[in-house]
């Protein structure tokens, strides 16, 4: 059975389809392989933050402006953001797409890191539907993350699986 | 100086430029100054008014102001940094700066034990700035705001006054009316 990638061309052809214009993010390790290849894109706007949670007020300033940013940050980020995803996504109704770096998901059903483990569970907490991207064959799910978000008028979440290449 | 004098103050001579209001009393003084369908309110997510402020002045050529508190600033001090990096020539962020946490009970604030905000701008790159203790300095620097590129970061001191009543507004009318005289 082939080796399956998760690559950084299409998760941008991706955001370029759904018309993306700035990534409002934070480094982490499960999405530093996007970096190189968001800053090449002149059509995408990387703002890089302090500390996740001003990525969703950045955001939705910049959504109010008529943009359409997307948050990519690490599910540890997420927890820290519990305020700004409350306040400044679901009370507003801000159909946010938030790209979030999987830390600890192994696919084994065995999660030792406590990150991995909470992820989901706090996104059901929230009521905040979500995509598992693993592999170049999953990035077509970004677009049902943006499809959704606007449909329902609330931040929608994609999980994004730590097996790059 | 007092907040809601400064306040409409400020209102009288911005224009119709947008304005971003800390929440609680930052947000109730502005609306008791007049309110617009350009006043974005903010009523949680305490901390991240200038940071709403800074995705709007990157979504737009128009100055945005952002109208913050000392106590919600220091919960989110990076975003200063965020702003020294971004460098938005057309956002001016004013801080209302009491040096406590008035609404919760007036405990002292870090910048009564000498945090002071202007300085930790200029050390994230934020050139224009100033620290302005009555109505007369603070309208001579937000003029100078308005026509030089910026960003802008003003700390005005204030002492606190009793409370107005909260305003009556709805965050998704709010947000709607905003949209609709702001975005693209």
């Amino acid at each position: 059975m082939a080796e399956l990638h998760l690559t950084p061309q299409p998760i941008i052809e991706e955001l370029k389809k759904n018309g993306v214009t700035h990534v409002v993010w934070l480094p982490d390790s499960e999405t530093n392989f996007l970096y190189e290849r968001m800053l090449a894109e002149s059509s995408i706007e990387l703002v890089p933050v302090c500390r996740e949670a001003e990525t969703m007020a950045i955001a939705a300033g910049l959504w109010v402006g008529g943009k359409k940013p997307v948050v990519l940050i690490q599910n540890t980020g997420m927890f820290e953001s519990g305020d700004s995803i409350r306040g400044l996504g679901l009370d507003i109704g801000f159909p946010m797409v938030m790209m979030v770096g999987y830390r600890g998901w192994t696919r084994h059903g065995v999660t030792l890191d406590s990150a991995a483990r909470f992820t989901e569970p706090i996104l059901h907490a929230w009521g905040i539907d979500y995509y598992l991207v693993e592999t170049d064959d999953d990035v077509d799910r970004i677009s049902n993350a943006f499809d959704e978000a606007e449909k329902k008028q609330t931040p929608v979440a994609c999980l994004m699986g730590a097996e790059y290449g | 100086m007092h907040r809601f004098s400064a306040t409409k103050m400020l209102l009288e001579h911005l224009g119709d430029r947008p304005v971003v209001a800390n929440l609680g009393p930052s947000t109730d003084e502005l609306w008791h100054s007049g309110d617009r369908d350009r006043n974005f309110y903010t009523y949680g997510s305490m901390g991240l008014c200038s940071s709403i402020a800074l995705g709007m002045a990157l979504s737009t050529d128009e100055q945005v102001i952002s109208l913050d508190g000392d106590g919600s600033l220091l919960m989110n001090m990076g975003t200063i940094g965020t702003i020294g990096r971004e460098v938005p020539s057309n956002l001016i962020v004013v801080v209302w700066d009491n040096e406590q946490w008035a609404q919760t009970g007036y405990q002292a604030s870090h910048t009564a034990f000498g945090t002071d905000l202007e300085q930790v701008a200029r050390g994230c790159g934020i050139e224009k700035t100033a620290t302005v203790r009555d109505e007369e300095e603070l309208l001579s620097v937000f003029h100078q705001a308005l026509d030089e590129e910026g960003p802008w970061f003003i700390v005005a001191k204030i002492q606190e006054e009793e409370y107005l009543p909260v305003s009556p507004v709805e965050p998704e009318m709010t947000l709607y009316r905003f949209r609709k005289s702001f975005g693209d």
